[in-house]
């Protein structure tokens, strides 16, 4: 098992108790071998939480969870960063390093393999067509392009791992336009496809979240869990409704080919 | 694992209209878009040129240093003939000449040992803090080290009358205020620092929010004590010292006190550069890289307020030093930790030793204090920062 969570709650903890904010209740879901999990659900459903409690920067409440069999906190920190790789929203680089130099910063679990770094940035950079960047400052970068670059040493980490891996995404697709998710989505399906790699992904848009994904998890703005499993159980127009409190119906092409889902026009 | 993910390698570009089991046969690649021309922001100089160019400078202000003092009655030559006496491989320079020699040594080497000290600690601080604007004086640790010190001066005035004599004696005065600086240092770091946690996290513009009160209320607290013992010349004159800073009149133990906090500063830098690096991109980042990031945090604070305070405890407060050096290496190595670190400790000094060489050859020994002038220097330097970021404020 990579990863299990059975009954989590998880509290952020503010300067006085009534300051507390729920943002886990009772979250129960497993991740098996080259699993695509999705985590859905409105702003502030704790999703990214939930991915923090995962990489061990935040701590359950109450509940259980482990990772490749252990508790996050369990982990010495390098050998934690050399299975589990997050891509997280609060990247933000404040200095003029280059593309490839941040590429490169993902290798740091794997400490002093200089010669297999420089060979699994290039691999990741051809992948994700950063080629003409790698000399390129941060700064000088659009949100789009940075994303990438965030992404791309995210994947770095966890290439070529030889032992099974966990790649945890925080909207990954948010910033690129449809090329780029295209291209990133060529990229994770290549992670997945030769390395021992599950991927846990925060997702927004219903129409991409409808491909691929093996499992889903849809969590309510409570933080409760509305449902998990496969996405023809999980994603039904009664349960998207429910979680986002609007009217949300299936879409399909004209040729009846379904089409994702979509907000059904407000009333005049 | 459904298959469709792997099936939009070039197949959903070409059958976006189907984007559920869209065939699966399209095996060429799709080109997602071609990347920009390879361009290179930056053209950064070979950290080992850098180095060498540094070294030179150091090596030359140095020279001008020891030629030029307070009086023309000796030169570089005889000052290192001073220097050999005092390692014990010449007889020693003739009555009060020997003295000349040792205190333009202990002044240089001071001077050296206070610019590093300071630099060190400016990267070390916008290191951790990720921010090119935290710096020892504009968060407030040389202050809180400046009013620990002037609360020692005046505490031993009190027990042993004039401050000048205690130093003199070079018993326990200047190691009490070293001390006492160390702990102002300390406890303004942690002020500053708890202040600006949030959920373990530092958000950098309470930081320097918090900077800025700590300053202010420092400020007062100093000109209060100096208020208060405007009456007594000598130790009023002690205060100024550590107001406006002092390079002048430094003895082996200022010399000794720098150099092993230097020492001690410059033994972590193995343990923090790469992980500096990854802290540029968050702290959350760094975590989920693997590095240990209390640990690193608090030994790169607990280094860089031990050798600002330090700095202030030997030769006063000197402001911008450490900020303005990690600044410009930065634009001329990049801003890799494990070049910058090392660098700061020769462009400390450069900077340092070559303003106070400057204004000495300008307007004659001894016209400015050292804070004096680096406040000249570096308040516009700061200004032209802002200017040049203020696109990005709101970025803090």
């Amino acid at each position: 098992m990579k990863l299990a969570f059975s009954n989590i709650v998880f509290d952020y903890v503010g300067h006085s108790a009534d300051q507390s904010l729920r943002a886990l209740n009772g979250v129960t879901g497993e991740v098996t071998s080259g699993d695509l999990l999705a985590l859905i659900g409105p702003n502030g459903a704790g999703k990214s939480s939930l991915l923090g409690l995962i990489t061990g920067d935040l701590e359950v409440t109450s509940g259980c969870l482990t990772v490749f069999g252990k508790s996050p906190s369990a982990f010495q920190p390098l050998e934690r960063a050399q299975r589990i790789s997050a891509l997280s929203q609060s990247s933000e680089l404040r200095f003029p390093f280059t593309v490839e130099e941040v590429i490169g910063l993902g290798r740091y679990p794997f400490q002093g393999k200089a010669a297999s770094t420089a060979r699994i940035v290039r691999e990741v950079m051809d992948a994700l067509q950063l080629n003409g960047f790698a000399q390129r400052s941060m700064l000088s970068l659009s949100g789009g392009e940075r994303q990438r670059v965030h992404l791309a040493r995210a994947v770095a980490q966890i290439w070529s791992s030889p032992v099974p891996a966990l790649l945890l995404l925080d909207e990954p697709f948010a910033a690129l336009d449809i090329a780029h998710q295209v291209g990133v989505r060529r990229l994770l399906a290549q992670v997945l496809a030769a390395h021992p790699v599950s991927i846990v992904s925060v997702v927004h848009d219903l129409g991409q979240a409808t491909q691929g994904y093996d499992q889903i998890c849809l969590l309510t703005e409570q933080g409760d869990q509305l449902a998990f499993g496969v996405p023809s159980a999980v994603l039904t127009p009664n349960h998207l409704s429910e979680l986002y409190g609007i009217t949300i119906s299936e879409m399909h092409y004209a040729d009846g080919t379904p089409a994702g889902f979509g907000a059904a026009p407000a009333a005049p | 694992m459904d298959p469709t993910l792997r099936a939009t390698d070039g197949a959903a570009t070409k059958h976006s209209k189907r984007p559920h089991g869209a065939p699966t046969s399209l095996v060429q690649p799709s080109p997602v878009r071609e990347a920009r021309p390879m361009s290179r922001d930056r053209p950064f100089t070979s950290p080992y040129l850098l180095a060498a160019v540094l070294a030179v400078l150091l090596l030359g202000i140095s020279m001008g240093s020891l030629e030029l003092g307070s009086t023309s009655r000796i030169g570089l030559g005889e000052t290192l003939h001073g220097l050999l006496a005092m390692l014990g491989l010449k007889e020693p320079l003739e009555g009060s000449l020997q003295t000349i020699a040792e205190l333009r040594l202990y002044k240089l080497f001071t001077s050296i040992g206070v610019g590093a000290a300071l630099a060190l600690s400016g990267a070390l601080f916008q290191g951790v803090f990720r921010n090119q604007l935290a710096s020892p004086s504009i968060i407030g640790v040389t202050a809180g080290a400046s009013l620990g010190a002037s609360v020692m001066i005046i505490a031993l005035s009190g027990s042993a009358g004039s401050f000048f004599l205690v130093e003199r004696a070079a018993g326990l005065g200047p190691i009490a205020i070293s001390v006492a600086a160390f702990v102002g240092a300390v406890l303004s770091t942690l002020l500053v620092t708890l202040f600006a946690t949030t959920r373990g996290r530092i958000s950098v513009p309470t930081l320097l929010l918090t900077g800025i009160a700590v300053n202010a209320i420092v400020g007062g607290a100093i000109a209060a004590i100096q208020r208060f013992s405007v009456e007594e010349a000598d130790l009023m004159r002690a205060l100024m010292t550590w107001t406006f800073g002092r390079l002048e009149d430094r003895s082996l133990y200022h010399v000794l006190t720098i150099w092993v906090g230097l020492g001690l500063t410059v033994s972590i830098i193995p343990r923090v550069s790469s992980e500096l690096d990854l802290f540029s991109a968050g702290e959350e980042d760094a975590h989920n890289l693997g590095v240990n990031t209390a640990r690193v945090k608090w030994l790169s604070l607990g280094a860089g307020a031990l050798c600002a305070s330090l700095a202030v405890a030997v030769a006063g407060q000197i402001a911008f030093v450490g900020l303005i050096t990690p600044h410009i290496l930065r634009t001329i190595v990049g801003p890799a930790h494990r070049r910058l670190l090392w660098l700061s400790l020769l462009g400390g000094p450069v900077l340092l030793c070559g303003a106070d060489l400057a204004q000495r050859v300008a307007l004659g020994h001894g016209a400015l204090p050292p804070g004096v002038i680096m406040s000249l220097l570096g308040g516009p330097f700061f200004l032209l920062l802002l200017l040049r970021n203020r696109g990005q404020v709101e970025a803090w």
